[in-house]
């Protein structure tokens, strides 16, 4: 199950030469912190996730049977930071949206005048998307970032959040109906 | 239309996920409904743009951080931490440690206990003269207590309480008991007890009426924190920050407020918002003008009772402070902390062509050159991304080209009380 050189570093790690987890570290660090961005939203926050999640990973080494794949457990640690962490913070979505719940909006920033059009409507579909993606509950965006983004089976994403398969399904299910809608009224 | 079952083998065929029999319900459902290929393309292009966001990196030294925090003590390494664990107490052991202090507590109240009762007697023996006339027998000193209130503080200070000397008041100046007085129980009722410690509370942040800022108690606290600290954290509390906003845009006078255009629609539609007002151009005495003339007008509204403020919170620009504002303006806070004082000059070097061009730009003069800037920006909700403000871009030029010496970053958000 455990990939061999992670095996190894592992290994290397628990007989104490720090630098091997350091290893592990640059090998996943960029691919959790995408991860745990498009959940956290603030790039800050999230480095503090990620930072916070490699530093419990090495702490709990010793517990880690290698029946799982290394990155399989490290972002069990990362993704449960995560969510709770906005959980904590979903008092904070009045910071996003006005009295009325209305969405913070852009000034016409002028220089996006000076982009081809194709670039604009880019950016513009980006801002929508994850606009909508702020907007879904912190299990329903962990599903579709771990599908999407990560492109995981949904074993592993069951074995990630820790959930039936079952469950895995029918929270992509609605999270992806519910992106669609939110994306629909966005644009409107 | 869709059936809930036609979405749910979508959104599977989405994830990739389907299985043999789900593909050929999913071939049909695709080959007969126009909704549904319709529905399958959408939901395929928000998956796809999903996968397509632009993709962060992590600072190059990160993992280097990680083994630099590894390895400094606080954690300590896996394989240590088994030995550790191989190597738990015994339960009689914990069991023993757990009596040990039980014991140590009750020894512990069982003197204090004493202390507080034979105490005033002792003390008084010592202080107030034995009135012949009263005949009683004089009380004698238990062996195990000093014979006066200065002994049992030395006595007891080195053997259960192994503080540093700061930490305990010399008990030398015994509670002077006046006669006729009720006593010395009144005065100090557990000697060589309640004097041995001194508690240092925290410093708290000055919390001050806004309407009192000109009165000398409250400047004085005021201008301490102005002028001890880096830059200043300062939250006003008003009845309504849309009302408010106009006493406090008007205490600004002589400086240049740069309203970002949500601030300003937020304040033209009346929409609740708490906002920020950040100034860099400011020293303690003219930050301090600023609140008493808001104070003054606050005082004067009292009259017509359309008073606005609250309370003033005065704190030092912390960490979190900092965070806040890199979050407001949209750069790096360690960007924001330039020395205050500029290196020292070395006539002999040339100049260098950015310090020509930085001299150039600020001979031609930018509309701003000279003014004191404020930026006034929502601070809930807060801008997600603040560098698109015109307003934000003016004011980090500005800052980035002159900061007069002396000048005192000031945070002040201004918030609702409810």
């Amino acid at each position: 199950m455990l990939a061999n050189d992670d095996r190894k570093l592992i290994s290397q790690c628990l007989g104490g030469r720090t630098a091997a987890f350091g290893e592990l570290v640059r090998r996943y660090q960029d691919r959790l912190f995408n991860t745990v961005l498009r959940l956290v939203d603030n790039p800050d926050d999230a480095q503090d996730v990620v930072q916070d999640a490699f530093l419990s990973a090495y702490l709990s080494l010793d517990t880690f049977k290698g029946d799982a794949q290394f990155f399989t457990w490290l972002y069990r640690i990362a993704m449960n930071a995560a969510i709770s962490q906005k959980r904590k913070r979903r008092v904070m979505v009045g910071i996003e949206t006005g009295a009325n719940g209305e969405m913070m909006h852009e000034p016409i920033d002028e220089s996006v005048f000076s982009q081809p059009g194709e670039a604009i409507e880019k950016q513009e579909d980006e801002r929508q998307l994850q606009e909508a993606l702020r907007k879904l509950s912190p299990d329903h965006r962990a599903v579709l970032v771990l599908k999407d983004i990560e492109g995981q089976k949904y074993e592993v994403i069951a074995e990630i959040m820790e959930i039936p398969i079952g469950t895995v399904r029918s929270r992509l299910h609605r999270a992806r109906l519910e992106l669609r809608d939110l994306i629909e009224k966005n644009g409107k | 239309m869709l059936t809930d079952r036609d979405y749910r083998l979508l959104t599977t065929a989405v994830d990739g996920e389907l299985s043999p029999a789900e593909q050929q319900s999913f071939d049909v459902l695709l080959a007969n409904s126009v909704d549904a290929r319709d529905c399958y393309g959408r939901l395929q292009a928000d998956a796809m743009s999903l996968r397509n966001l632009p993709k962060a990196q992590l600072p190059q030294h990160f993992g280097t951080e990680i083994v630099r925090k590894l390895s400094s003590r606080e954690f300590a390494k896996p394989s240590q931490r088994n030995d550790r664990l191989a190597r738990r107490l015994p339960i009689w052991a914990n069991a023993a440690a757990a009596l040990a202090v039980l014991f140590a507590v009750s020894l512990g109240t069982y003197l204090v206990m004493t202390l507080s009762d034979k105490g005033p007697a002792v003390a008084k023996k010592n202080v107030v003269p034995e009135s012949p006339a009263t005949g009683s027998p004089p009380i004698p000193n238990p062996p195990s207590i000093a014979s006066n209130g200065n002994d049992v503080a030395k006595k007891t200070e080195p053997e259960s309480l192994p503080l540093p000397r700061d930490a305990v008041v010399e008990a030398s100046n015994p509670p002077i008991v006046e006669p006729g007085s009720k006593g010395v129980l009144a005065a100090n009722p557990r000697p060589g007890v309640d004097r041995l410690f001194v508690v240092e509370l925290p410093k708290l942040a000055p919390i001050l009426a806004v309407r009192d800022i000109d009165q000398n108690g409250s400047k004085q606290q005021l201008l301490e924190v102005l002028k001890k600290n880096e830059g200043v954290h300062l939250d006003l509390f008003c009845k309504d920050t849309n009302r408010a906003f106009d006493r406090l845009q008007a205490a600004f006078r002589g400086q240049k407020l740069l309203i970002d255009a949500v601030a300003s629609e937020r304040l033209q539609r009346k929409l609740k918002t708490h906002y920020v007002f950040y100034t860099e151009a400011l020293n303690a005495d003219e930050i301090l003008g600023v609140l008493q003339t808001l104070a003054a007008e606050e005082r004067r509204s009292e009259v017509k009772k359309e008073n606005q403020f609250d309370k003033l919170v005065a704190n030092p620009m912390s960490p979190n402070s900092l965070k806040t504002l890199s979050m407001l303006l949209g750069i790096d806070p360690k960007s924001l902390n330039r020395p205050k004082s500029a290196a020292p000059i070395d006539p002999t070097k040339p100049l260098s062509d950015s310090t020509a061009d930085s001299l150039t730009k600020s001979l031609k003069g930018s509309s701003t050159r000279g003014e004191r800037l404020v930026l006034v920006l929502p601070y809930n909700p807060i801008r997600p991304n603040p560098l698109a403000s015109k307003e934000v871009r003016q004011f980090l030029d500005h800052a980035s080209v002159e900061r007069r010496p002396g000048t005192v970053p000031m945070l002040l958000v201004l918030r609702s009380s409810d």
